[in-house]
């Protein structure tokens, strides 16, 4: 029985392959450029930075070590994290369990179904980030193929390690949710990850790239020895990681093997359990979907007989997000992520803080702002139209839709312009930049703000799902790909203009010749202009398509 | 005849949380039964059912099939029952004649039986038509024919169907209802939770009246009517859920 469940699970997969029309062909070649764009260019920057510091003598490889470290326990934690996110879904939530658990099918069929699932859905963002790394390290130390397959095979232990120890986590505290609201436990689980980031972050102050500027001979090797020392060596991504080294360096890992056979065999043990405790588990977790609990907001009840229908549209947004804790549980990674992010850059080391190297990472940092600021509009504004579902037939009959959109384009804008501003005038406070770049970039921010608002809630209008009520499907769909491929490309594109101007603003201010601050003026214009242009084409269509639709 | 059929409930209690959804309610059904389960919203009617498939824990009591608990709730117990749930589920991608196959050998079904029962359930269901399209194509009354054939095909002696009505059209309410009133000369039992009392008073020989997780009535149609001086379903209905919000 479990080979028909597996079979079954494959077909399903395979049939969203399968070209039926030409939005399908559309969707399945924009999902396959998007991802293949993804994992070369990541490739690409891994193999080019990795290259590059492999030619520093002494200080090289360490710093290959330190970032591969860095960036194997970030995916350890992601995949662990998302684990605990999608196994709730996956084992307790989904309405496939009512049906397989109503069929003769035994509780580790449906178990097993559902671990593959889960490491499926669980991992497969990580792998994006996670396979060029193992490839480009493979490329840059010029190793045999069987040591980069057998990593690739140690990485799908981790994987299976990690997901796994997520969902032990969701089993933990699956009995919590009898006695405490879905919306009480999300946010439990974020209070112990921010005492968890501040712990880590204020208290432990990891030292990584941080060396003084004036540091002895002495304090130089021992920070060069450091490079190679694994901070998180007993969590399985560390022990991978090691073991990877180990190879390069032709050094033995027995220790390491023994460590991971452990994990693993701690994994088997848990998994063993939770298969006994699945059905129990299951059949009592269901009582966190029914609450009597009685709710009033005051604000939606004030702004309900208020002439101003747009505003009580917002209010409506914004009581239907705050009780949905996927919605704002989503958000709150985003900001912790953001957090996370100004800090790092605050506490950026002393060995980058020249100035040639702040102007550039104040110039990435736009950068980087800008893909947060295009992510964020994709996951949470794009859905804003589609999630109004059917009752936007109501929508439409009482409101003009100039004023419906109007509305929602003003509101998403404020709240991505005041994310936007905030990241790039702190950080760039932080930095110590001049007064006119700080301007600067908060004049570009405003305008990318714009941009990206009015393609995220147009899109939202031109390519609708209003049979989805999953706000996090919405935006992965077809018009949510589109959505983020058109933002990417404008600020991609808006980027460029501005790279030319900055590139010799930074090597004048480095030679220290006068710079004419008229090329940033024509970028800027251009990237207003570009904007504008956006904004008229898909701010008509919009409304065009707002105004035909009819259930 | 065969096998004799009993569904037996004694004393079934659950709760959520503080509030009692079933409230220590009892009664017994045996084969040939048509039992029509009614009560408003939230009168613990899907919990109930819910309790008798073995999809929910309860806190107190027991659910007897042939005289066995479904507590532990073995194989043999579950491929003797048919559950159609209020929501019906299938999935997206695969088309009507694959979710059958899949249920069938789910079932333990051999390939010409199972094919012979498709066949037979998609003629009286009106879906032939329909059976290699896609799912995600279906309108709801073409879904809930598919996953009533789903849980007919593996011939269960008890079949819970939860809100059979509920979004259908007329002719699909009317396919629906000739396959139920086909039950009467079986010796199975026919458990059906419903709020189209029409259905109830015309197929079913016994009922059971649910409210606010009591059951307040349980015998045949006639003996209330007669008990209450009432006419037809709806008056008896309401006469006895009258006090209920």
């Amino acid at each position: 029985m479990i080979t028909d469940l597996f079979s079954l699970k494959s077909k399903i997969v395979l049939r969203y392959l399968i070209i039926k029309d030409f939005k399908t062909l559309i969707r399945i070649l924009t999902f396959f450029f998007v991802i293949s764009i993804f994992l070369f260019g990541t490739y690409f920057v891994f193999f080019k930075v990795f290259n590059y510091l492999l030619n520093l003598e002494d200080i090289g490889k360490g710093f290959i070590y330190r970032i591969s470290s860095l960036l194997f326990t970030i995916i350890f934690f992601l995949l662990f994290t998302s684990s605990i996110i999608t196994s709730i879904s996956t084992f307790f939530k989904t309405p496939e369990l009512e049906f397989l658990f109503s069929t003769p099918l035994k509780t580790h069929h449906i178990f097993f179904s559902k671990l593959f699932e889960n490491g499926f859905y669980a991992s497969w963002a990580s792998l994006i980030i996670s396979l060029p790394l193992i490839f480009s390290i493979s490329n840059v130390f010029k190793v045999e193929t069987i040591f980069l397959i057998k990593w690739l095979f140690l990485f799908i232990l981790m994987v299976f390690i990690s997901t796994s120890f997520g969902i032990l986590v969701v089993f933990l505290i699956s009995d919590l949710f009898k006695r405490f609201s879905l919306n009480f436990i999300v946010t439990l689980i974020f209070v112990l990850l921010i005492f968890f980031f501040v712990f880590f972050f204020i208290f432990v102050k990891p030292d990584i790239f941080n060396l003084p500027q004036n540091a002895t001979l002495q304090e130089v090797t021992k920070y060069l020895n450091s490079l190679e020392v694994e901070q998180f060596k007993y969590l399985p991504s560390g022990i991978v990681l090691q073991i990877i080294f180990n190879d390069i360096n032709a050094k033995s890992s027995n220790l390491l093997y023994f460590f991971l056979s452990f994990y693993l065999f701690l994994t088997f043990s848990f998994l063993f359990v939770l298969i006994r405790i699945y059905r129990k588990k299951y059949l009592g977790f269901s009582l966190f979907n029914l609450s009597s609990k009685k709710e009033r907001s005051k604000i939606f009840e004030k702004r309900v007989f208020s002439k101003n229908l747009e505003i009580f549209l917002i209010v409506k947004d914004m009581v239907i997000f705050f009780r949905d804790p996927s919605q704002w549980g989503q958000s709150l990674i985003f900001v912790i992520l953001l957090f996370i992010y100004s800090f790092s850059i605050i506490r950026s080391p002393i060995y980058f803080k020249t100035p040639f190297y702040t102007y550039i990472l104040s110039f990435a940092n736009l950068g980087f702002s800008s893909y947060i600021m295009a992510t964020l509009s994709v996951r949470f504004i794009y859905p804003l139209i589609s999630l109004e579902g059917k009752t936007f037939s109501i929508i439409k009959s009482s409101i003009r839709m100039e004023n419906y959109f109007n509305s929602k384009l003003i509101f998403n804008f404020l709240i991505i312009l005041f994310l936007g501003e905030f990241l790039i005038v702190l950080t760039n406070i932080f930095l110590k930049m001049d007064l006119l770049i700080i301007m600067l970039s908060s004049l570009i921010t405003f305008i990318f703000s714009f941009g990206i608002t009015i393609i995220n809630t147009g899109f939202g209008a031109i390519l609708p799902d209003f049979n989805e009520t999953n706000p996090s499907k919405i935006a992965s769909g077809f018009g949510g790909i589109v959505s983020a491929i058109v933002s990417l490309i404008y600020i991609g594109i808006s980027i460029s203009i501005l790279s030319t101007p900055v590139k010799n603003y930074f090597e004048k201010s480095f030679r220290k010749i006068p710079f004419n601050f008229s090329e940033f003026y024509y970028a800027i214009i251009f990237i207003t202009l570009l904007t504008f242009f956006i904004f008229v084409i898909i701010y008509n269509y919009a409304l065009i398509r707002l105004k035909r639709y009819n259930f | 005849m065969g096998k004799e059929i009993i569904l037996e409930v004694k004393n079934l209690t659950k709760r959520y949380g503080k509030k009692t959804a079933v409230n220590n309610i009892s009664f017994k059904l045996s084969g040939g039964d048509i039992f029509g389960f009614i009560g408003p919203n939230g009168a613990g009617k899907t919990t109930t059912i819910k309790c008798i498939g073995g999809l929910l824990e309860y806190d107190g009591g027991d659910v007897l099939i042939n005289g066995k608990s479904n507590k532990g709730f073995d194989q043999a117990l579950k491929r003797s029952l048919g559950y159609v749930p209020d929501t019906p589920f299938l999935y997206d991608k695969l088309t009507g004649r694959e979710f059958l196959y899949f249920v069938g050998r789910l079932y333990g079904m051999d390939k010409k039986s199972l094919e012979k029962k498709i066949d037979e359930y998609s003629k009286k269901l009106e879906f032939s038509d329909y059976m290699d399209i896609r799912s995600e194509e279906y309108s709801h009354g073409m879904k809930q024919r598919i996953i009533i054939a789903s849980s007919f095909i593996h011939s269960p002696d008890i079949f819970l169907i939860d809100e059979p009505m509920v979004g259908l059209d007329p002719k699909s309410s009317k396919i629906v209802k000739d396959l139920f009133k086909e039950f009467s000369f079986s010796n199975r039992i026919l458990f059906i939770s419903t709020h189209t009392l029409s259905l109830a008073e015309e197929i079913c020989n016994k009922i059971g009246i649910m409210d606010k997780g009591n059951l307040v009535y349980f015998g045949s149609i006639d003996n209330l009517k007669e008990s209450l001086k009432k006419s037809n379903l709806e008056e008896l209905f309401l006469e006895i859920t009258k006090n209920d919000n």
